[in-house]
């Protein structure tokens, strides 16, 4: 284990009933960074959290913070500090009180508190609130008031509950560049909980993505993007086109693909796949050029016809048709771009290194 | 508007009798139940407010509130009776909370034995425990020949330990409710920020909790003082209010101040009530709506776990043992003297006589109360009658009543004509609707909060009237608060006695007085053995009670936080 | 929820056929009240079979079936009055309560003190009040049952004593009259204040002090007699006695009220009483019937107190007021 490892979960395992919540979980979150537990409900990252937290016992396994096993304490001897999805104020404390709490627990002289709390309002930009009580503020306000209790202790690790679930699309917005900009600032290792991948890639460092109790893959946000570990987690992060179909390699580090759309000829190789076997290709919309409609048979130029379009502003999305098969594609910039309209045809030019994986995209 | 004209005549009639029939039938519903509503709670209330201040020729006088208030005697019955409150009160609170908490918080294993055991009692005729106490405490009685301690009976001790075992479970219920709608996260989040479990319930659960928590205090300290049976069973030389209201009728037959002594019980009860629903009505801190999931297991500390089961323990053997006690008692000759076992004082003596009166009564009351108690409910939540809280308020005000008071304002309301019912059944089947109708009214309200008013509305726009819309669509619905309601008022009318008492004739003895009579005798086999078939019947109709709610989704059991 | 509504359904279409019925079987239905409270059951039994009527009983103790009587009038809950202290039936019999009953055939052979001049009212029987005692815990003091009324006041027997209260209790009137006429109003009085200072509690009911007595609660009891025989034969530890001074006693009356609906089926009532077979059945609990028969507490007269039921009817209101002046406290 590096001594940039802080956190370090060791094959843990909670079931419920019948119901395996948490299926022999292993992560290791280093020092100062951002991790990301992200899945569809259900998939147990809310069980993990609370099980770094201590709110929950694991059936197996240890939870390692900073060298010590800290698996068999309770949540109040643990150095990890929780913001909860409903943020969990104290209704009858004040702002202030709130903040102070983990403090007066500990018989801190009130001036020491004070102070304390004072910094942190402004840490959160909420100075003029302190004597507020929770039900007055806004979602938003309520939301930094969390963090700010949360951070009191200045915890090893911060842990986050979907805690941007029940604001506004813009408050998220805003309010994830906050958290953001505070982890950097603070340098806080942060335990990050979400269903929202695109959340999730925008502030994490690292990202590990959930389903049914297990980890399917660990990595950074363009790792994830770009070569997602199994056409589910493709889907997840983003609009993606399968292209199934059969490899012949070829020369080392050339390869082609017989799909319905033709032959493609791609640089990548995927390991472990041999020639015969079914692939799937994973092609990102905006990897995916349109030009006019033009007879020349390039590598990887099919021809196809507009179906629909959709103007987003920043991009216009195309579904485009070829053959029976729809792919989706994005054009940026549609002022200086050529524009095409339903019912062109147009030619689509295939990127010649999509991301490989192997058998179908069924799940 | 034109297209009004367009209406033939026979639609235009058709409509303007729909309007009146919406209006007239629920107005004229309503008049009916303010009739009923005030013969049958308001006037025995305002007689005996009258009756205090009754003077012999006829006029007003407060000589005999001076008489109450000059005389040692009584201020020694007040006094008696408030302290009574207040330790029972205080001794309540404190075993609820801790035996709520271990059922909320505690290990999963423990919860359901912990619950059913303190649930218990409430099968029991209140005054079930002090019948224990007499066999087991005293001298000779059980425990003093096992453990040579004696448990004292009468006096203080008595009285305040059948008080605490028979009020415990409805404080419990309230507490438990109140516990468990506290957002977990708000405990979990505390505890991640470092507060030990002293400290989670100093800082948060209780002053989170404290709405709920007066509200079960006040309505406990109502009961004690307006309890009847305990006190007199074991008060021995003591003196309290309501056992006095009970002498002075009918050792004495002195009106006056049995209805002054009424009149002093009833204003600490009247007090409750309107604190209960009216000030404390919207003071909640409770975060989760609905039915609360089951919280997770709490680590509990071994001082802490100590200080709680200790007593939560005690209480459950004490409730146990009373059981097995009376259980025993039915089945044996004399009880501490001759231990043969029999069954001959269930053959010989007890009389089915009054046991069936009981299950008659109930039933009549029951099901009057059921009837009546929706369909208020109804005419309160979905129609727009001006004199709707006024009809709570009179049938709350007969529920939150003491059983003394309105016993003793029955006896005077309905001696001579043209109303005279007392010595017949129906007196005391209409008591027991006016005290308990409150029940099916509230589950009642509770009911259709839930049912959605657009049902109705669906229904009146495919063209039902009232009358057609509440028979097919509202009724089958509420049918859950129906049965609920009459399920309550069979169980409540079986074993409710400090109204009764007053209301028996030759041939209407209800069984929780033939018991109580008898236990006050001595006569210990044949209260046991009627206490016995007693409780069966009640346990029936509760675990009936608790199978609805299950079913349903219903809170029954009247406790509104 | 179908089945349980139909249920009730049926329910309510049986209770009002039971109804219907019981209400119809009302027409030859004698209510009665009694303060003969342990052996109520007995004595409905024995009456409704030997007489064809119904009878439905309610037991109250002598001072609240009197309250009840007079809170009551005219229109009494009851047709019979079967067993209640002398001193109210005078009372009654003075305000016209009372339906006279001429010569009833069973009770021509009884001595005629057990019957009213002008038949308002008859006398089965006499009941005493005794001294009862628990054998256990006299012995584990050493102490012996008293022998005169007066060693009650020894201060040994503090809070060991138990007795009924005239408020509810016929036979506490009963005791409060006997010492009073037998030392005179004021050294009567001066006799039960001492008492109470021994006394723990007043019970609502003459039979309650044997009960307590010999369950073990208090040492000594001044208890009616009229459960002492069946007690002792199941093995009650208590001695009973009748101290030197005397037993006190009263009759046992029975009458029927005016204005009743079932005056045939009252006076059968009233004659039954006056059988041999009847007298026969209350000896056995101690009573000194008006008819000479065995009787098992009793195998001799025991000695009693001078005793006038004028006089008790005449000072009944006040006999209790003043015990309520001295003695209702705490």
């Amino acid at each position: 284990m590096s001594n940039q490892t802080l956190l370090s979960l060791d094959s843990l395992t909670k079931r419920y009933g019948t119901v395996t919540a948490v299926e022999d979980v292993s992560a290791a979150i280093r020092r100062g960074e951002l991790v990301s537990f992200v899945g569809p409900s259900g998939c147990g990252k809310t069980t993990l959290l609370r099980l770094i937290g201590g709110f929950i016992r694991p059936d197996a396994g240890r939870v390692v913070l900073d060298g010590g096993d800290i698996t068999a304490l309770p949540p109040n001897r643990r150095p990890t500090a929780m913001v909860f999805q409903n943020y969990a104020l104290f209704p009858h404390l004040t702002v202030a009180q709130n903040i102070g709490y983990a403090l007066a627990i500990r018989r801190r002289p009130r001036a020491e508190i004070a102070r304390r709390v004072e910094v942190l309002l402004a840490l959160v930009q909420l100075q003029e609130l302190g004597q507020r009580l929770p039900a007055q503020l806004s979602g938003g306000q309520q939301q930094r008031v969390a963090l700010a209790r949360a951070l009191s202790l200045q915890p090893k690790v911060l842990l986050l509950d979907e805690p941007l679930s029940n604001l506004d699309a813009d408050l998220r917005v805003q309010m994830r560049a906050e958290i953001k900009r505070l982890q950097r600032e603070l340098q806080q290792t942060v335990v990050f909980v979400t269903h929202d991948q695109e959340e999730a890639m925008s502030i994490s460092d690292r990202i590990m993505v959930m389903y049914q109790g297990r980890i399917l893959q660990v990595g950074t946000p363009s790792e994830i993007y770009e070569r997602p570990a199994t056409a589910f987690i493709a889907r997840s992060v983003g609009a993606v086109n399968f292209l199934e179909g059969v490899l012949t390699n070829g020369t080392p580090g050339q390869a082609t693909v017989t799909t319905s759309l033709g032959t493609l000829a791609i640089r990548s190789v995927a390991e472990g796949v041999g020639s015969g076997e079914r692939v799937c290709l994973v092609v990102r919309p905006e990897t995916i050029r349109l030009g006019p409609p033009d007879n020349g048979m390039g590598s990887n130029r099919v021809l196809g016809r507009i179906v629909s379009s959709m103007y987003t502003g920043a991009l216009i999305r195309y579904s485009v048709g070829v053959g029976a098969t729809r792919l989706t594609v994005d054009l940026y910039d549609p002022r200086h771009t050529a524009v095409f309209r339903e019912g062109d045809q147009v030619t689509l030019i295939l990127p010649e290194d999509p991301h490989l994986l192997p058998g179908t995209n069924a799940e | 508007m034109p297209t009004e004209l367009l209406l033939d005549r026979p639609a235009r009639l058709r409509d303007l009798r729909a309007r009146v029939q919406v209006r007239a039938l629920p107005t004229a519903l309503a008049l009916l139940l303010v009739a009923w509503l005030l013969i049958f709670i308001a006037v025995p209330v305002v007689m005996v407010l009258a009756r205090s201040l009754a003077a012999k020729d006829g006029g007003i006088t407060l000589s005999h509130f001076a008489t109450f208030f000059g005389k040692a005697y009584f201020l020694r019955s007040l006094t008696n009776t408030l302290i009574l409150g207040t330790g029972v009160t205080a001794l309540v609170m404190g075993l609820g909370f801790a035996l709520a908490f271990l059922v909320t918080r505690g290990p999963r294993a423990l919860r359901f034995p912990l619950r059913a055991a303190t649930l218990a009692p409430l099968v029991a005729p209140p005054y079930l425990f002090g019948l224990a106490l007499i066999i087991v405490g005293g001298r000779r009685g059980f425990i003093a020949q096992l453990l040579g301690i004696q448990i004292p009976i009468y006096g203080w001790p008595g009285v305040i330990i059948a008080q605490v075992l028979s009020f415990l479970p409805v404080a419990f219920l309230m507490i438990e409710n109140v516990l468990q709608s506290l957002d977990p996260n708000l405990e979990d989040s505390a505890c991640d920020l470092g507060a030990g479990e002293l400290d989670l319930l100093r800082t948060i659960i209780v002053p989170l909790a404290s709405p709920g928590l007066l509200k079960a205090a006040l309505l406990t300290f109502g009961l004690a003082i307006a309890d009847f049976g305990n006190p007199a069973l074991l008060g021995g030389g003591l003196s309290f209010l309501a056992p006095d209201a009970y002498l002075m009728i009918t050792g004495e037959w002195n009106a006056e101040m049995a209805s002054v002594i009424s009149v002093v019980l009833l204003v600490p009860s009247l007090a409750i009530f309107l604190a209960q629903h009216y000030w404390l009505k919207g003071k909640t801190y409770t975060t989760v709506s609905g039915a609360p999931a089951a919280s997770e297991e709490r680590s509990i500390g071994p001082w802490l776990g100590i200080a709680l089961i200790l007593p939560c323990l005690a209480y459950v053997a004490a409730i146990m043992a009373s059981y097995g006690v009376i259980i025993l008692g039915a089945f044996t000759k004399l009880v501490g003297i001759d231990n043969t076992l029999t069954l001959e004082h269930f053959v010989k003596d007890v009389g089915p006589d009054a046991i069936w009166t009981s299950v008659k009564v109930s039933l009549a009351a029951g099901l009057v109360s059921a009837v009546v108690g929706t369909g208020l409910a109804y005419l309160c939540m979905r129609t727009e009658i001006r004199l709707r809280g006024f009809l709570e308020f009179i049938t709350l005000i007969g529920f939150a009543l003491p059983g003394t008071v309105m016993g003793i304002g029955y006896l005077l309301a309905f001696n001579r004509p043209p109303l005279l019912i007392t010595g017949t059944l129906a007196i005391l089947v209409l008591n027991m609707i006016a005290r308990f109708l409150a029940v099916s009214l509230e589950a009642g309200v509770s009911k259709l909060h839930q049912i959605d008013v657009s049902l109705e509305e669906a229904s009146a726009d495919l063209g039902a009237g009232v009358l057609t819309t509440f028979r097919r669509i509202v009724l089958p619905l509420m049918s859950s608060a129906f049965v609920a309601g009459f399920l309550f008022t069979f169980m409540q009318s079986m074993i409710s006695l400090s109204a009764a008492i007053f209301l028996v004739a030759p041939g209407r003895l209800l069984a929780s007085v033939y018991i109580f009579n008898r236990a006050r005798d001595g006569d210990m086999g044949i209260s046991c053995a009627m206490s016995v078939i007693l409780i069966a019947s009640v346990a029936v109709c509760l675990w009936g009670l608790s199978l609805l709610a299950r079913r349903t989704g219903m809170r029954i059991l009247a406790v509104r936080t | 929820m179908e089945r349980i509504l139909s249920a009730i359904r049926m329910l309510a279409v049986g209770l009002l056929l039971g109804w219907g019925i019981g209400s119809a079987q009302a027409a030859e239905e004698v209510r009665m009240y009694t303060y003969m409270l342990v052996i109520q059951e007995g004595l409905t039994k024995i009456l409704s079979e030997n007489t064809g009527v119904q009878v439905k009983t309610l037991g109250l103790s002598g001072g609240e079936l009197w309250a009840r009587v007079q809170a009551e009038k005219p229109n009494i809950g009851a047709d019979v009055l079967f067993g209640f202290g002398p001193g109210p039936a005078i009372l009654g019999k003075r305000e016209g309560l009372w339906e006279p009953y001429s010569d009833p055939p069973a009770w021509r052979d009884i001595h005629a003190r057990y019957k009213d001049k002008d038949w308002a009212w008859f006398d089965v029987g006499t009941s005493c009040f005794v001294l009862v005692g628990n054998k256990d815990l006299l012995a584990k003091k050493g102490y012996k049952m008293p022998e005169s009324w007066f060693d009650l006041l020894d201060p040994k027997w503090k809070g060991e004593i138990v007795m009924p209260s005239p408020v509810t209790s016929g036979t506490a009137f009963m005791i409060n009259a006997t010492f009073v006429q037998l030392l005179g109003w004021e050294k009567g009085w001066e006799f039960l204040e001492k008492l109470d200072k021994n006394v723990a509690q007043y019970t609502r009911s003459g039979n309650a002090p044997l009960e307590h007595v010999g369950r073990g609660e208090y040492m000594l009891g001044l208890a009616s007699d009229e459960n002492v025989p069946q007690r002792l034969q199941q093995g009650f530890p208590i001695y009973w006695s009748a101290p030197k001074e005397g037993l006190g006693y009263e009759g046992n009356i029975v009458t029927i009220v005016k204005g009743t609906k079932q005056l045939e089926a009252a006076k059968r009532i009233v004659n039954f009483a006056g059988t041999e077979k009847f007298q026969r059945w209350l000896a056995q609990f101690g009573y000194l019937t008006a008819r000479d028969v065995p009787n098992p507490l009793y195998p001799t007269k025991p000695k009693l107190v001078n005793y006038s039921y004028e006089w008790a009817a005449d000072n009944h209101a006040r006999v209790i007021e003043t015990w309520k002046e001295k003695f209702l406290r705490k």
